[in-house]
């Protein structure tokens, strides 16, 4: 049941390399960013890039924002038991995950979420919450977080594909970090998240709760 | 598609009639009257001032979108050809490239009162705040702004305050090549650099 998400829109599933395609394309995108963006009379908006890849790009880094708070909070209560370096990996990917999405945000002229104090709070109370229920529950915790993630990027990789080639450079970032994420979920099931107390209610209000925080960075 | 290829060729009637309004301005205004010389001479009807149901504030705004976009690839050209040796202090370049984009109002200072009243509109507000943000952000951006949180949006409303408050110091300037306007802008430059 919960491997579902995987077989929709999966691409070739080839590691990509990061580093070479973002030198062109920041190359390719600054050359693009100044083109005159046509100007419809009523419109509120003069931007750089259409309304709904910022809304995504915005929408993305303040989930990893969160999400780094989040693993954060886990680590510091608890860093020394046997589940911090589980921890500890997932939170290095949540960082390399957010420092891409800042380089989007410059890359894009994006504007970024106006709520990153209000996430940095939020996640890091989440993480350390959960986590002084137990290692198991921070489990359960990392593991609604992770879904609710890997259907939003579901989501926006179907938007994307209406347009593979213009997309090109969100595409592989999305569809890569979906995966990471998807592993982190799997990782979290396979230490006994399922067995907190609760499970069920826990989690669906965790991700009830990401829900919201998604709906509302798209805009703000 | 197809869809588009009207719209766009639309948007281009639109713009050419526009932009050929503009040197009737400081006779007309802001206004369908100099909307409709301007399509004359391009070769419209004078009725066709009717495509711009806003009239006046369609022209303010796309001067005003224009002058931005040539504000922006100025100091895209600038930072770029940059020797990074040299690297403009921010609050230099800030202040050089706020007078760059105050100066291209000069031309049409007489009746600049006149578009301000017009942008201050309730419908036109929205239009006015999305451009006055690409503005500051334009501007932030190339002086080196590469934040991502909350002060993004501090420096920016800082700006657009500084912005305006010199916009409108400029309109009342008597002064020589309005350099009380430059003094003005430069002191309240200063000021903030203090915080």
């Amino acid at each position: 049941m919960f491997h579902k998400n995987r077989d929709h829109c999966r691409h070739s599933g080839h590691l990509f390399h990061l580093r070479t395609v973002q030198r062109q394309h920041q190359a390719m995108h600054r050359a693009m960013l100044i083109k005159a963006p046509v100007v419809p009379s009523g419109v509120r908006y003069v931007s750089r890039s259409s309304r709904e890849i910022e809304s995504m790009i915005r929408v993305n880094h303040a989930g990893e924002l969160g999400a780094d708070r989040i693993y954060a909070g886990q680590m510091a209560v608890l860093g020394r038991t046997s589940v911090g370096p589980l921890i500890q990996h997932m939170w290095e990917q949540e960082k390399e995950h957010k420092a891409k999405f800042e380089d989007l945000i410059n890359n894009y002229r994006v504007r970024p979420t106006a709520l990153v104090p209000i996430w940095n709070v939020a996640g890091f109370v989440l993480g350390a919450g959960s986590a002084l229920l137990g290692p198991k529950a921070a489990m359960a915790c990392t593991v609604a977080v992770e879904s609710v993630i890997v259907d939003h990027y579901n989501d926006q990789i179907r938007t994307l594909m209406s347009d593979q080639e213009a997309n090109k450079e969100l595409l592989q970032v999305i569809q890569k970090f979906r995966d990471d994420e998807q592993e982190h979920h799997d990782a979290g099931l396979g230490h006994g998240a399922e067995q907190t107390p609760f499970y069920k209610i826990f989690t669906e209000g965790i991700k009830l709760g990401c829900k919201a925080a998604i709906a509302i960075s798209k805009v703000v | 598609g197809e869809e588009d290829n009207t719209n766009e060729k639309e948007y281009k009637i639109k713009y050419k009639i526009l932009e050929a309004s503009l040197p009737f301005v400081q006779e007309h205004g802001w206004t369908k009257n100099a909307i409709s010389e301007g399509a004359r001479t391009v070769g419209y009807p004078g009725t066709a001032h009717g495509l711009f149901p806003r009239g006046g504030a369609e022209l303010v705004q796309y001067f005003y979108v224009i002058c931005n976009q040539q504000l922006a690839q100025t100091l895209k050209k600038e930072t770029e050809a940059a020797d990074p040796s040299k690297c403009k202090e921010p609050a230099l370049f800030i202040q050089g490239a706020v007078e760059k984009r105050l100066r291209m109002i000069i031309p049409y200072i007489g009746m600049w009162p006149q578009a301000l009243v017009i942008m201050s509109l309730p419908p036109n507000v929205p239009p006015a705040l999305a451009n006055l943000l690409t503005l500051v952000d334009d501007i932030c951006y190339y002086a080196g702004d590469r934040s991502v949180d909350f002060s993004w949006y501090s420096r920016r409303v800082a700006l657009a305050g500084i912005y305006k408050m010199t916009e409108l110091y400029m309109i009342q300037d008597k002064s020589a090549d309005f350099e009380e306007t430059w003094h003005f802008l430069g002191r309240r430059i200063e000021d903030v650099s203090q915080l």
